[in-house]
């Protein structure tokens, strides 16, 4: 059976988008059929990293929100982005970028949109795809679209940041997630500055939440040098950073 | 008659012939001084420097930079002292061998009073010490017999000896210093031991400029590690604090919501309907 999960975090700059794409290559490298929907119809960013220009989307998210086409025709197939990686049979990824155009955005701000219909594209993508996973890259914060993904998903990734307003934030996300029972709740720690305590912080912040901790990542030189300009564990396979990648993936349902 | 070798360059005067060879004899010397400095520098200091560097343990790092310019100079004892914020070089580690003394590090704690760098009264910088001496002005200084020294007290000396019976002779106090010229302890060393005689001799003026590349690489480590130290501290310090009232409040101002209370009730079906 398909496997929906939500990556979130309670405020932006996190890596959220970031996150996402890195376990949904991973995940697609192991055979698997991915796609990735960017529900961050708000501040849409995870197209970038797969080589999406602005002008580059012609249809999105959005136009299937407002009916003017089926779900499966806003997917673009980038599983061509695994080409040169050791990739097992069967393998492919779909992205499902958000309008990127300001008259878009702004009217999703305006009118809102039928969260209802977001569940069934969810649903439609999977059948019509597929697929083996479906990503969603969720809205930072708490509004009605992020919690119909927590409520949907078989597993939720929270990232944070070692600080404390994210710490308050997750802690009410984590809430939520079990009200709605989401059936596997982990925590993501990103930017972490000092590598060599990543242990001691990961273990500090499992024990407050009670929620396992999935990966503790280090503010690293070279992510920041990569700038949003490709998938990190693509363009560097041996690095420490995707070794904890690969360690997140693997503790996915 | 025509002799081979060197000799054809020296000038025919007997006298002036001397004189030469023994200018060239002096030189050669220099240059094996050299040669055994720069042989020191990169045989010993570097790998030392290197080695302090990886140190992840504070107390061994310290022991460990007080022991390798003991060696490296022949010393029978000495002090690594660290200045404190007070102003003040505390006594870190001492070592003596012939006495069998270790505190400090692994050794067992140290009580010596701690040395004023300045006056306490009138704020000015105390020489007296050849240890506060280094850190006041940022140079190594060696005394051959403290006993007959001009310029320094050596009254803690004297009475250790008294005390313990011990002959403090020949010292060489040298400052840590870090990147931007700040004094951050001093190495201090006591009685060199000639190697073969086993006496003890003034430290010798070659050996110097040998700890002060090893002194200069012991600081840079003890930077590092307490600028790691720091950072490790402030992460311990980023508990996890959550505001038990505010959580409270805000799940309870998303989860009163009729949006909320629906999506609860078909979360379940929502997942098993795929």
């Amino acid at each position: 059976m398909s496997k929906i999960i939500s990556v979130h975090s309670f405020r932006g700059g996190t890596g959220k988008s970031n996150l996402t794409a890195n376990l949904a290559v991973l995940t697609a490298l192991r055979g698997m059929r991915v796609g990735i929907v960017d529900t961050d119809v708000q501040s849409p960013g995870i197209h970038v990293l797969f080589g999406f220009e602005e002008g580059g989307v012609e249809r999105a998210l959005n136009d299937y929100l407002w009916g003017r086409c089926a779900v499966e025709e806003a997917a673009y197939d980038v599983t061509p982005v695994l080409d040169g990686h050791p990739t097992a049979a069967g393998a492919a990824l779909y992205l499902i970028p958000s309008s990127l155009r300001t008259g878009e955005i702004a009217r999703v701000l305006r009118e809102g949109y039928d969260v209802a219909r977001l569940n069934d594209g969810f649903r439609e993508l999977v059948r019509a795809l597929k697929l083996d996973y479906l990503f969603i890259d969720t809205h930072p914060g708490v509004n009605e679209e992020t919690l119909l993904s927590i409520a949907i998903s078989d597993a939720l990734v929270i990232v944070l940041r070692a600080d404390h307003q994210d710490y308050q934030g997750t802690a009410v996300t984590v809430d939520l997630a079990r009200r709605l029972e989401t059936p596997r709740i982990m925590l993501v720690v990103n930017k972490v500055l000092a590598p060599f305590d990543a242990a001691a912080v990961g273990a500090q912040i499992g024990a407050s939440y009670q929620v396992p901790v999935a990966g503790v990542l280090p503010l690293s030189e070279d992510i920041v040098r990569l700038a949003s300009a490709g998938v990190f564990c693509l363009v560097h396979p041996q690095h420490a950073v995707t070794d904890v990648l690969r360690g997140v993936a693997a503790q996915l349902p | 008659m025509k002799r081979p070798g060197g000799d054809d360059m020296l000038p025919a005067d007997d006298g002036a012939r001397d004189e030469t060879r023994a200018a060239l004899r002096a030189q050669a010397a220099h240059i094996d001084r050299l040669e055994r400095r720069f042989a020191a520098v990169v045989n010993a200091v570097i790998p030392i420097g290197v080695a302090l560097l990886g140190a992840r343990d504070y107390h061994a790092l310290l022991e460990r930079i007080l022991l390798e310019a003991k060696t490296l100079c022949g010393a029978d004892g000495g002090t690594l002292y660290l200045r404190s914020e007070a102003d003040q070089l505390e006594f870190v580690i001492v070592r003596n061998d012939s006495l069998g003394i270790a505190l400090g590090g692994s050794g067992a704690p140290i009580d010596f009073p701690p040395l004023p760098l300045r006056d306490a009264a009138s704020g000015a910088p105390n020489t007296a010490n050849v240890a506060t001496w280094a850190a006041v002005n940022g140079a190594s200084v060696a005394v051959d017999d403290a006993y007959h020294a001009v310029g320094f007290e050596f009254s803690g000396t004297l009475a250790f000896d008294r005390r313990t019976g011990y002959r403090s002779t020949s010292f060489l106090a040298v400052p840590l210093q870090s990147a931007d010229g700040r004094v951050i302890g001093v190495l201090q060393l006591i009685n060199a031991i000639d190697p073969d005689s086993g006496a003890v001799v003034p430290f010798d003026p070659e050996i110097v400029p040998v700890v002060e590349s090893l002194s200069t690489l012991a600081a840079a480590a003890l930077e590092v590690y307490l600028r790691e130290d720091h950072l490790r501290r402030e992460i311990r310090a980023l508990h996890v604090k959550i505001d038990e009232v505010k959580r409270a409040r805000q799940v309870a101002e998303i989860t009163d919501t009729d949006y909320f209370r629906e999506l609860e009730q078909k979360a379940r079906t929502l997942r098993e309907r795929r």
